[in-house]
């Protein structure tokens, strides 16, 4: 009886072995190319590891990268149709939305309460945060540096009323600290580190790690994330391979990101604790999006008068498909 | 190899299966309760979230110190429960983002309450104090959504955990159940199977020897107890066969010197049956001496006399031969076909001497067409003699004497029934039971060798009948039954 039972499975594995190649591995569909719009930001690590790991091969996806300097041009290609999905901050997402534009949030991909700070140079005169008031801040418009600035003055009882604002691309940062235009910047990283150490003694940085959470997200059109949901499932699962990865070899993620960002790795690694790189969809988007509206708003930054409903911007169906414990959104059934 | 050592490998097995089960088990144990605990704690905690978020909304409304101060000895509370947590070092980096959460949203409330007091003193920047108030409530709640997110995956993870215990739980349990049984099925049929096959052989050998085959000898296989047993049954066989060489020995050489001693016994009345016509030919031949000395006698009158002697003389080698034919070794002697008046003539010539000397009164019932028999005539007689001897000792000193001997055997039986009775009164239950055992007797002693009846018995079942004591008879009476041959 054992000796037909040892035959029997023998000749099932055989049968199976034989049949590996020709029945079971129909061939692979080619893999559907997407455009992502992306930056070298340190919030774009999951992304860069997911390419540079081939995380987005594995999953079905050509991924073709849409490089750019920060997440607001990244959803302006998405926008324009020249992406399929980008990373963004909440922030130009915010305006994107108080601008009506069709977008959906797919994910939340990184957190951070210490990426945003304000550099300022102690030769203008300032050596703490109410030392701010009267001088020329730079900022990049409908950035999370906008937000930050304001937050931060408000922390240390000033308004922008009480400053000047001055509007830049963060690439000009440098150059009109050196013409002397500006007194202080707010702006992330990599810039705010790069150009801290730059200052030296001469620098002081003011930052409030309590009062602005910054969110990098995935965000696509509405009507692609409803016409693919596969590929947003296949995107995700490659960005959730790569937080994994992340977490478990954060040094050889910091090598894959300073060389795919052509970033010295001491700089990545520098900045590498500031966030956190958690794969979700959580009250904190919806948070953020409510208290920068309310700031814009005031601002009068929108010709909205009222708070949307940000919730129907977030799209849950192919996040929680794939990971439904990483949906933890209250208007969901598997919130709390 | 042994049954011993194979049952005992078995039960190492088993034993080995069961301590890994238990730790198995102790292991699944430790982590259900850890787990239960940790589900106790989380939930307490989620009702000290709960009633903290509570205290914290109604102090962001009005600002009152009473609400302040409640959420402060709660938030000491939820400190220590998850100080309690932590300890229990599992989970490690969700607890570790929990404390973050919770560290963070505790940070926030302070600067809240901080910010509190700016807003109430201020009057030209209470716009701005209030704006930063908006933003800090904002950061509480997603500190706070962080922590009861870290909660509630601390608590799926624990239900998770508690499930997957109970899974291992009832597999572990399955699985030693499955093993046991496999365990015990194994074991069933090995044992069935050696026991029938080894013990088949055994058992057939030994029935074999039990019906007297001494120089069976069962085949040893292999070396286990079914082996050590077939090998002890083999030597107790082979000392028994000795034993029985030597008894049988000793058998023939107690039958011949019980035959011996009968026949010692029955010196005394063959003395008599000799010594009559011994003193007939004794007187006949004096008084023909002394009548020739003075007279001449006729020849008429010496043939008379010398008739008496030759007569006498018969007589004596009548009781020669007899007892010639009885005492010779009757084991060799060959069946023949003989009467049982003739028998009886034999064995009376042997013994009415003694009997009549004993004034005991001996009557012979032989049908009148006799009865024929085809047996040892020599071992028969032997039986009679010895019957007949032991009720003449039986009744010897009895004031009533009489021995019978009887035989029957006309159409009415398929055998020929030869009984001797006396005049006793039976034997007593108490020996009837044992009297006819070897060396039994109820004879004084160096009077009886206690052989004569089981001697009596043995012969006539060696020669294919039954020995009995009619024990419904009043008086004493011993019967053998004898195979029917023919009759004539």
């Amino acid at each position: 009886m054992s000796k037909f039972l040892f035959l029997l499975f023998f000749s099932i594995v055989l049968f199976f072995s034989g049949c590996k190649k020709s029945f079971f591995d129909k061939a692979s569909p080619p893999p559907k190319k997407i455009t992502i719009a992306y930056t070298f930001q340190p919030q774009c690590t999951l992304i860069h590891v997911a390419k540079e790991k081939g995380f987005f091969l594995e999953e079905g996806l050509d991924v073709t990268p849409s490089m750019h300097q920060f997440g607001k041009t990244a959803l302006q290609a998405v926008l324009e149709h020249k992406a399929d999905l980008a990373t963004v901050a909440e922030t130009p997402l915010l305006f994107s939305i108080l601008n009506n534009d069709k977008i959906f949030i797919i994910a939340t991909i990184v957190a951070s309460s210490k990426n945003n700070a304000v550099l300022a140079k102690k030769d203008s005169g300032i050596k703490k945060a109410q030392d701010l008031k009267g001088k020329r801040i730079g900022f990049t418009p409908l950035t999370t540096s906008d937000f930050f600035l304001d937050s931060l003055l408000i922390a240390n009882g000033l308004t922008r009323k009480e400053i000047i604002p001055v509007p830049l691309n963060p690439d000009d940062i440098e150059e009109r600290f050196n013409q002397k235009k500006i007194d202080a910047v707010s702006t992330w990283n990599y810039p705010l580190i790069q150009l801290t150490k730059k200052f030296a003694e001469n620098g002081i940085l003011f930052f409030d790690q309590d009062i602005y959470t910054e969110t990098f997200n995935l965000a696509s059109m509405q009507d692609f994330a409803k016409n693919n949901p596969t590929v947003l499932k296949q995107v995700l699962k490659a960005v959730v391979k790569a937080q994994e990865f992340v977490k478990k070899n954060p040094k050889e993620a910091q090598e894959i990101m300073a060389k795919s960002t052509h970033t010295p790795l001491d700089l990545v690694s520098e900045v590498w604790d500031s966030f956190s790189f958690d794969v979700t969809l959580d009250q904190t988007i919806v948070i953020t999006l409510e208290d920068e509206a309310r700031w814009a708003i005031k601002n009068k930054l929108t010709k909205k008068t009222l708070v949307p409903d940000f919730e129907k911007y977030i799209y849950t169906d192919a996040l929680k498909s794939v990971y439904p414990n990483y949906v933890k959104l209250k208007k969901d059934k598997n919130a709390y | 190899m042994r049954i011993k050592s194979q049952l005992r490998a078995v039960s190492v097995f088993a034993i080995i299966v069961l301590i890994i089960f238990i730790s198995f088990y102790i292991v699944a144990a430790s982590k259900y309760k850890t787990a239960k605990t940790v589900n106790a704690i989380v939930d307490d905690l989620q009702i000290k979230f709960f009633e903290s978020t509570t205290l914290r909304d109604q102090y962001f409304l009005y600002r009152e110190d009473r609400p302040r101060e409640q959420w402060y000895l709660l938030n000491e509370e939820i400190d220590r429960l998850l100080q309690k947590l932590d300890s229990l070092k599992v989970h490690d980096e969700i607890i570790k983002e929990l404390l973050l959460a919770k560290k963070k949203a505790s940070a926030l409330v302070f600067r809240i309450f901080e910010n509190t007091s700016l807003l109430k003193s201020s009057i030209s920047s209470k716009q701005v104090y209030y704006e930063f108030d908006n933003r800090l409530i904002s950061q509480v709640h997603i500190r706070y959504n962080e922590f009861r997110n870290g909660l509630q995956d601390i608590h799926n993870e624990t239900e998770e955990q508690l499930e997957k215990t109970y899974r291992d739980l009832i597999f572990a349990i399955t699985i030693l159940a499955v093993i046991l049984s496999l365990i015990v099925i194994f074991i069933s049929f090995h044992l069935i199977r050696l026991i029938s096959k080894r013990i088949e052989d055994i058992h057939d050998g030994a029935e074999v020897i039990s019906q007297g085959k001494l120089d069976y000898r069962i085949k040893v296989v292999g070396d286990d107890e079914f082996s050590e047993l077939a090998s002890s049954i083999n030597f107790m066989t082979s000392k028994l066969q000795a034993n029985n060489e030597q008894l049988e020995i000793e058998r023939e050489k107690t039958v011949q010197n019980a035959k011996m001693a009968s026949l010692g016994e029955m010196s005394a009345s063959i003395a008599h049956e000799i010594n009559n016509p011994l003193s007939v030919i004794q007187l006949n031949n004096s008084r023909l001496m002394e009548k020739l000395k003075i007279e001449s006698l006729s020849p008429d009158s010496i043939i008379l006399a010398l008739e008496k002697n030759k007569s006498a003389v018969e007589r004596i080698n009548k009781i020669i031969k007899s007892l010639l034919r009885i005492s010779r070794n009757a084991a060799h002697e060959d069946i023949q076909e003989f009467s049982a008046k003739s028998m009886m003539d034999q064995v009376l010539s042997l013994c009415s001497q003694k009997l009549k000397y004993s004034n005991i009164d001996l009557t012979v019932s032989i049908p009148p067409d006799d009865i024929y028999l085809e047996s040892s005539i020599t071992q028969i007689s032997q039986v009679l003699i010895n019957l007949i001897n032991n009720a003449h000792d039986a009744i010897a000193n009895k004031s009533e004497k009489w021995i019978k001997v009887e035989f029957l055997g006309n159409d009415e039986f398929s055998f020929v029934q030869c009984s001797v009775t006396d005049s006793g009164h039976g034997i007593p239950k108490d020996i009837a039971g044992k009297i006819m055992r070897p060396f039994f007797t109820t004879k004084d002693v160096g009077k009886g060798t206690g052989l004569g009846l089981s001697i009596s018995k043995e012969i006539i079942e060696n020669l294919g009948g039954k020995f009995y004591i009619d024990t419904n008879c009043p008086n004493t009476r011993f019967v053998f039954e004898l195979p029917k041959v023919f009759k004539r």
